[in-house]
């Protein structure tokens, strides 16, 4: 038989069912069969991750290095995705150089008008100041080349210029898909067309936060239930 | 239902991770297989914001998650770029997972570990918000939580597509 945890630590409740939010809990658990991991995943070379994941550009730099040259085209939160990006990269970089394993490197293009943009030799050295003690200089390249990409993507599709997410609700026996700015505003979308719904209306997801056109999935089995 | 304490991380708590947890989940497929916690609390020494906490019953350690409060920002329109606190990692011991040990021996551990990183959140201001990426055995756990969890589906921005969820607070 399983003990349970309670929520606020030192309770003196000793009946689960005295504890309705305890019992939420572990049905959600017991419905995952007690997995309830988050993090990243590290592939087949974790230790070495581990070990270098400290290193990396410091988003400050990069931020107001974009902010100096992009500040008129772009905004904080596409500045947010480009380091996002870019951090992911060099981590993954950074794991590559530490191994010296042989590996496929990824065409990375040379996008001529990015360089318009943020002047590649300013971007060179505030990725070298960090990073030029743990990355060769075809290393550092990457990442300056990669960078590049990134922001070339974001210019072209600006995350502040995205459309509204779209909104997945569901209602007691239908469900509705809208467009909005917030949940307030799909569920008001809702209501204002289908004036016969009254019952509570239950986000299950939501696309277009995190990609322009991102695919929406439903799983029948465990989100209509 | 037992007493834990819910702390921040020690060498003790560590330790647990490294003698106790790491061997029993080697070979064992699961998703945190090769998580190390000595060096997820090593980079929490150097980062600004990261804090790691356990939950500890018995004398030993049954939970550990790492949390960033200062440097992620939120992605849904409605409250986007205001702060939150970021999951960067959280994990139950092998023996709390059916999985591993069935009936595993403390229930609630990662449930009790998500309200704790919503209060967190509460106590910086941030009005409860939280966000993180779920390993894909997880996902039925976090849509089924009852805390105003938004699924986002996988991030493209994130190496692995990892699913995204981050909670939906109004304004107060």
């Amino acid at each position: 038989m399983s003990n349970s945890i309670p929520s606020q630590p030192q309770s003196t409740i000793d009946d689960t069912t005295h504890d309705p939010r305890l019992m939420e809990l572990i049905e959600a658990e017991d419905a995952a069969n007690g997995e309830v991991g988050c993090g990243r995943d590290l592939g087949n070379k974790p230790s070495v991750y581990l070990k270098t994941c400290g290193i990396n550009i410091s988003d400050e730099k990069l931020r107001n290095l974009l902010r100096e040259y992009l500040g008129h085209l772009l905004m904080e939160l596409d500045f947010d995705s480009i380091i996002n990006q870019v951090s992911h990269f060099v981590e993954s970089l950074v794991v590559q150089e530490h191994t010296r394993l042989e590996h496929q490197r990824q065409e990375l293009m040379l996008l001529e008008s990015v360089v318009e943009h943020i002047p590649a030799k300013e971007l060179k050295q505030c990725i070298e100041s960090e990073l030029g003690e743990f990355c060769s200089e075809t290393a550092i390249e990457q990442i300056v080349q990669h960078t590049h990409q990134v922001i070339h993507y974001t210019i072209l599709q600006p995350r502040h210029k995205w459309p509204h997410p779209i909104w997945v609700l569901s209602a007691l026996e239908k469900v509705y898909i809208a467009q909005a700015s917030s949940l307030d505003a799909a569920i008001a979308q809702v209501k204002a067309q289908y004036p016969h719904e009254i019952g509570e209306l239950q986000v299950i997801k939501v696309g277009g936060v995190l990609a322009q056109n991102q695919v929406i999935s439903l799983d029948f089995m465990n989100n209509f239930k | 239902m037992v007493d834990a304490i819910l702390t921040s991380v020690t060498e003790k708590h560590l330790e647990d991770a490294t003698t106790l947890w790491e061997p029993t989940l080697r070979g064992s497929g699961e998703e945190d297989e090769y998580w190390n916690w000595v060096s997820k609390s090593y980079r929490t020494q150097f980062l600004p914001g990261d804090e790691l906490y356990a939950i500890e019953c018995d004398g030993i350690t049954q939970g550990l998650m790492t949390i960033d409060i200062l440097k992620k920002r939120c992605y849904i329109e409605s409250q986007l770029r205001r702060r939150l606190v970021y999951i960067r990692a959280l994990a139950t011991a092998p023996w709390n997972r059916p999985a591993i040990s069935n009936p595993p021996t403390y229930k609630g551990v990662g449930g009790t570990l998500i309200d704790f990183a919503i209060a967190r959140s509460e106590e910086l201001g941030y009005q409860g918000r939280i966000g993180f990426h779920a390993l894909p055995g997880a996902l039925v756990f976090y849509r089924k939580l009852r805390v105003g969890l938004l699924d986002c589906g996988p991030d493209p921005e994130e190496p692995d597509n990892l699913t995204y969820f981050e909670s939906l607070r109004k304004d107060r």
